[in-house]
C-alpha cells in the first residue's frame, strides 16, 4: 500500500477527512502496520495504550470487566481516550486476528493540535457531542429572536425632566408616567437617574432630595435605534453591564427597554398568540387564530427556529385552542361535569406538527351522557376544519367509546386490565398518557388513581404491557453500523417507540403521574430506578432522536410530501449519523434493562 | 552449511570493505521483504525500474520507515513492461544511477533476512549489479512466501497442485489488497503474507 493508497484509506474514516492535507501525509509517513492474533491484550488498565490502531482488518472487543461493550472492525479507531487521558479502564482485546495501522501517541496529539474539528470529534464524550449539536442549533433558534427589532417589544414610557427639577417633584412625575427611570435634559445631552442613582446619593450621602436632579444624573446615557435588533440591545446590555437602554428614533427619545423585558420577551413568544386564542369570541376567529399560529410556527421555522422550542409551542397553542372551543361550545351549566382530555403524545406533549386528534370526554355519572352528543360532534368537526386531522382509530370526542361517563370508564378499564385483548393495550397506554384540558379534572384523576390500583403487583400484566417495546429491532448491528433500507431508518419503530413504550410502563409500574417522557425519566431517575448517567443518556437519546425526526418532517411539510416515521440517512451529517447510532446503541442498553427488569424473557 | 561456506568464499571477493555490514550477525527477529519492477523477466537481459522494501521487526511492518527507489534504465523501457509495471519512461526521467540505488538498497537491507514473492528473481536482479561492482551476491538469508504456503497448504491437499499466484495467496489468507501493484505495494503486501503465514500454524 503505497503512500498514497494509505492516505486516501485514512481519508475515507471519519475524522480524518477534517484534516489539512499536510497533516495527514505527516500521519501517513509515520505509521506502521501491525499484525497481532487473536486474544491478544493491546490496551487495558494495566498495559498503557501507546498507538492509536486503526483496523485494516480484523476485530477487537472492546470489555469492561468481563462485559463486551463495542467491537472495532474495518476502519474503526481506538482508542483515543486512553491516549488522550493516559488511562484506560477497559480491555482491548483482539477477537479476530488484526492487521492495523499504528499511530504514535505523539504524532496523534500532534493531529489533534492540529485541527480543531478533529481534536472536537475524540475529546468530546456522547453527551458532549450532542451538547455541541445543540450549540448548534441554539445558535439558530435564538436567530428567530436575534431578527427581532428593538421596537417589536415592550418599551417603557420616558419621564424627562429638566435639569434644575427638584429631585422630589422629578419623582413625582416619574410616578404619574408609570416607568421607573428619569432622565435629565440639560441643553443637549441627557442623563439618566435611576433608583440605584438615589439610594447612593440621598440615602447614603445625604444628598438634598429637594435639591436639583441634575448633579446626580449618570451621564452619558446609552442609547439604541428602535429599529435595531434586540440582539444588539442585549449585547450593550452585556457589555455595558447596565440594566436599561435608552431607544431613540433618529434624534427623539421613545422609550426605555429594560433588561428584564428583553428577557422576558425571548421567554415568552409564545404569549402573543396565546392572547389573540384567548381573546377570540367567535368560532371564527378562534379558526383565524388557529391558523395563524400555524403560520406563525411556519414562520419560526423558516427562521430556523429550533424543532424542539416549535414542538413545545404547538402542543401548548393547541391545548389553548381545546380549552377555548370547549368553553365556547359546551353550555355553561355541563362545562364543569365533564373532563375534556387529550391522549397519547399529546398527552405526552410530543406532539409533531399537526398530529391526529386523539381526545375523549369524561362525564360525571351523575349527568346524563346524551347531553353530550351533539356538542362533541360538533367539536370534532370543528377541529378538524380547524386543520386537526381526523384520527385514524377514531379516537376522538364525537366516537360513543370515548364519550363515557366515570362508571362506564370504570368498567372498561377493568377489561383492559382483567382481560385485555386487541388494541386494549393500546387503549390503556394512550389514557394512562393523558392529560385534562378543560372541565373538571378531578375526574380524570379518579380513573388514573383506579388504574394506579389496578396495575399494583400485577407483574405478569406489567410485562405483557411493557414487551412491546422490544416488538422492533433496533436498527444498527453488532458492530454500530446502521441498518438501512433504501437509505431510510425508521427511527420511530427503532427508537421513539421502544423508549416511550419502556418509559411508560416502568412509570405507570411506579405510579408516575407526570406525562411527558423527559419529565417520567427524570421521576425514575429520583426513585433510583435508573442511574443518574443512564437516565441522562436516554433522555439525549431520545431527543436526538425526536428532533432527527422532526427536522425530516418539516422537511416534507417544506417538499409538502407526507409525514412519515422514517429519516433519509443521507439528509444527515457525520455528526448526526455518529448521534444517531450513539442514541440507537442507548435504546439497545435500555431495551435489555427493560427486558431484565419486567423479565419479558419469561413472557411469550 | 554450504550456504555458509558459499558466504564465506563472497566474503573472501568483497572488493569494497565499506560493505562488510552485509556480513555482520542479521539482528534478531528483523526481516526485509522486497521486490522490484523490471524492464522484463530475464536478469541477464533486463534491468531494475524500480526496488520497494520494507522491514518487519516481529510482527511489526515498519511502513514508517519504507524503502522505495526509482532506477533510471540505461535502455528505452518497452512498450509491452510499460504495460504490465506502468513505469513510463517519463516516470524515470528523474530516476537514480543504478549503482545509487543499490548502495542505498544494501545500507537499507544490513545482513537482515530477505523475504519475498519468488525472491529468488529479484535476488537475481539484484546479483546482476552486485556481482560486477562488488564481487559478491546477497549474502543474507532469504525465505520464500510462496515456499512457506506451499509447504503449510501441501499437508492438507498431498496430491493437489497448489495455486501460487500472488492475489490466490492474498485471497485465500484473507488479506486485504491495497492499491495497485507496484514495488513498494507488493513488498507490504508481501509482508502482510509473511508474517500472517508465520503465524498460523496451519492453513
Amino acid at each position: 500500500m503505497s503512500l498514497h493508497d494509505q492516505e486516501s484509506f485514512l481519508r475515507s474514516i471519519h475524522p480524518f477527512e477534517l484534516l489539512g492535507a499536510k497533516d495527514l501525509q505527516n500521519a501517513v509517513a509515520s505509521m506502521n502496520i501491525a499484525y497481532y492474533k487473536k486474544d491478544t491484550l493491546l490496551i487495558g488498565p494495566q498495559k498503557s495504550a501507546e498507538f492509536l490502531y486503526i483496523v485494516i482488518k480484523g476485530e477487537v472487543g472492546e470489555y469492561f470487566e468481563k462485559d463486551l461493550l463495542k467491537v472495532y472492525s474495518k476502519s474503526s479507531t481506538f482508542d483515543a481516550d486512553a491516549l488522550i487521558y493516559e488511562k484506560c479502564e477497559n480491555t482491548f482485546i483482539v477477537l479476530e486476528e488484526l492487521i492495523c495501522f499504528e499511530m504514535t501517541k505523539k504524532d496523534f496529539k500532534k493531529l489533534l493540535d492540529a485541527s480543531n474539528d478533529f481534536k472536537n470529534f475524540y475529546i468530546k464524550d456522547l453527551a458532549s457531542k450532542i451538547q455541541s449539536a445543540k450549540q448548534k442549533e441554539y445558535t439558530t433558534q435564538m436567530s428567530g429572536f436575534m431578527i427581532a427589532r428593538v421596537a417589536d417589544t415592550y418599551l417603557h414610557k420616558v419621564c424627562i425632566v429638566d435639569f434644575s427639577t427638584p429631585i422630589m417633584d422629578a419623582l413625582k412625575k416619574m410616578e404619574e408616567i408609570k416607568t421607573n427611570c428619569i432622565l435629565v435634559q440639560e441643553g443637549d445631552e441627557l442623563g439618566i437617574v435611576t433608583d440605584s442613582v438615589l439610594r447612593k446619593h440621598i440615602l447614603y450621602e445625604n444628598y438634598d432630595k429637594y435639591a436639583a436632579i441634575g448633579p446626580i444624573a449618570l451621564k452619558p446615557i446609552i442609547s439604541i435605534q428602535s429599529d435595531d435588533f434586540l440582539f444588539n440591545a442585549l449585547l450593550s446590555f452585556t457589555k455595558n453591564s447596565i440594566k436599561r437602554i435608552i431607544v431613540k428614533k433618529d434624534d427623539e427619545v421613545i422609550g426605555i427597554l429594560e433588561q428584564l423585558d428583553l428577557l422576558s420577551y425571548f421567554a415568552n413568544h409564545t404569549y402573543l398568540v396565546a392572547v389573540q386564542i384567548k381573546k377570540a369570541s367567535s368560532i371564527e376567529e378562534l379558526k383565524q387564530a388557529s391558523r395563524d399560529f400555524i403560520n406563525i410556527i411556519k414562520k419560526l421555522h423558516a427562521k430556523g427556529t429550533k424543532v424542539e422550542y416549535i414542538a413545545k409551542l404547538i402542543s401548548e397553542l393547541n391545548e389553548k385552542i381545546y380549552e377555548k372551543l370547549y368553553s365556547m361550545l359546551v353550555p355553561a351549566e355541563l362545562a364543569q361535569k365533564a373532563c375534556l382530555i387529550v391522549m397519547g403524545s399529546e398527552g405526552r406533549k410530543e406532539q409533531m406538527l399537526k398530529t391526529d386528534q386523539d381526545n375523549a370526554l369524561i362525564i360525571q355519572d351523575a349527568c346524563d351522557v346524551a347531553l353530550f352528543q351533539e356538542v362533541m360532534e360538533q367539536f370534532t368537526s370543528i377541529l378538524i376544519d380547524f386543520g386537526f386531522p381526523k384520527c385514524d382509530g377514531n379516537i376522538m370526542v364525537c366516537n360513543p367509546y370515548w364519550r363515557k361517563n366515570t362508571s362506564q370508564y370504570k368498567s372498561e378499564i377493568a377489561r383492559w386490565l382483567e382481560a385485555p385483548s386487541g388494541d386494549d393495550y393500546m387503549h390503556l397506554a394512550i389514557f394512562y398518557d393523558s392529560i385534562c384540558v378543560a372541565g373538571d379534572s378531578l375526574l380524570l384523576l379518579e380513573l388514573k388513581t383506579m388504574i394506579y390500583e389496578g396495575t399494583k403487583n400485577r407483574s405478569i400484566f406489567m410485562a405483557n404491557f411493557a414487551k412491546s417495546a422490544l416488538l422492533f429491532e433496533t436498527p444498527i448491528g453488532m458492530f454500530t453500523n446502521l441498518i438501512v433500507h433504501d437509505n431510510m431508518v425508521d427511527v420511530k419503530k427503532g427508537g421513539i417507540f421502544p423508549i416511550v413504550q419502556g418509559i411508560r410502563s416502568l412509570a405507570l409500574e411506579h405510579n408516575i403521574t407526570e406525562t411527558t417522557t423527559v419529565g417520567r425519566i427524570r421521576q425514575l431517575k429520583k426513585m433510583k430506578i435508573f442511574e443518574e448517567d443512564f437516565s441522562g443518556a436516554l433522555i439525549e437519546a431520545f431527543d436526538t432522536l425526536l428532533n432527527l425526526r422532526l427536522k425530516e418532517r418539516l422537511h416534507s411539510l417544506e417538499k409538502n410530501r407526507k409525514f412519515q416515521n422514517s429519516i433519509n440517512i443521507s439528509n444527515l451529517n457525520q455528526l448526526e449519523l455518529e448521534l444517531l447510532k450513539d442514541s440507537l446503541k442507548i435504546v439497545n442498553k435500555f431495551k435489555s434493562f427493560l427486558t431484565h427488569h419486567f423479565k419479558l424473557n419469561m413472557v411469550g | 552449511m554450504i550456504q555458509t561456506l558459499k558466504n564465506r568464499w563472497y566474503r573472501s571477493h568483497l572488493s569494497d570493505e565499506k560493505y562488510a555490514f552485509l556480513y555482520e550477525d542479521a539482528p534478531a527477529d528483523e526481516f526485509v521483504v522486497y521486490d522490484t519492477e523490471t524492464t522484463g523477466l530475464n536478469p541477464k537481459k533486463d534491468e531494475i525500474l524500480s526496488i520497494g522494501a520494507v522491514k518487519i521487526k516481529a510482527n511489526k511492518i515498519i511502513t514508517s520507515e519504507k524503502f522505495e527507489i526509482f532506477v533510471k534504465p540505461t535502455c528505452e523501457i518497452s512498450e509491452t513492461s510499460i504495460k504490465i509495471h506502468q513505469i513510463r519512461n517519463i516516470d524515470l526521467q528523474n530516476g537514480c544511477d543504478p549503482l545509487d540505488a543499490l548502495d542505498k538498497f544494501l545500507h537499507f537491507i544490513g545482513s537482515r533476512v530477505l523475504v519475498g514473492y519468488y525472491l529468488e528473481f529479484d535476488v537475481a536482479m539484484i546479483n546482476k549489479y552486485l556481482k560486477p561492482h562488488l564481487g559478491i551476491k546477497l549474502p543474507n538469508k532469504q525465505i520464500e512466501v510462496s515456499g512457506i504456503y506451499h509447504d503449510k497448504k501441501i499437508k492438507f491437499i498431498p496430491d493437489g497442485t497448489i495455486d501460487l499466484r500472488f492475489d490466490t495467496i492474498m485471497n485465500d489468507l484473507g488479506l486485504p489488497i491495497f492499491g495497485k501493484h507496484d514495488a513498494i505495494n507488493d513488498a507490504i503486501m508481501t509482508a502482510m503474507m509473511y508474517v500472517k503465514l508465520k503465524n498460523t500454524p496451519r492453513l
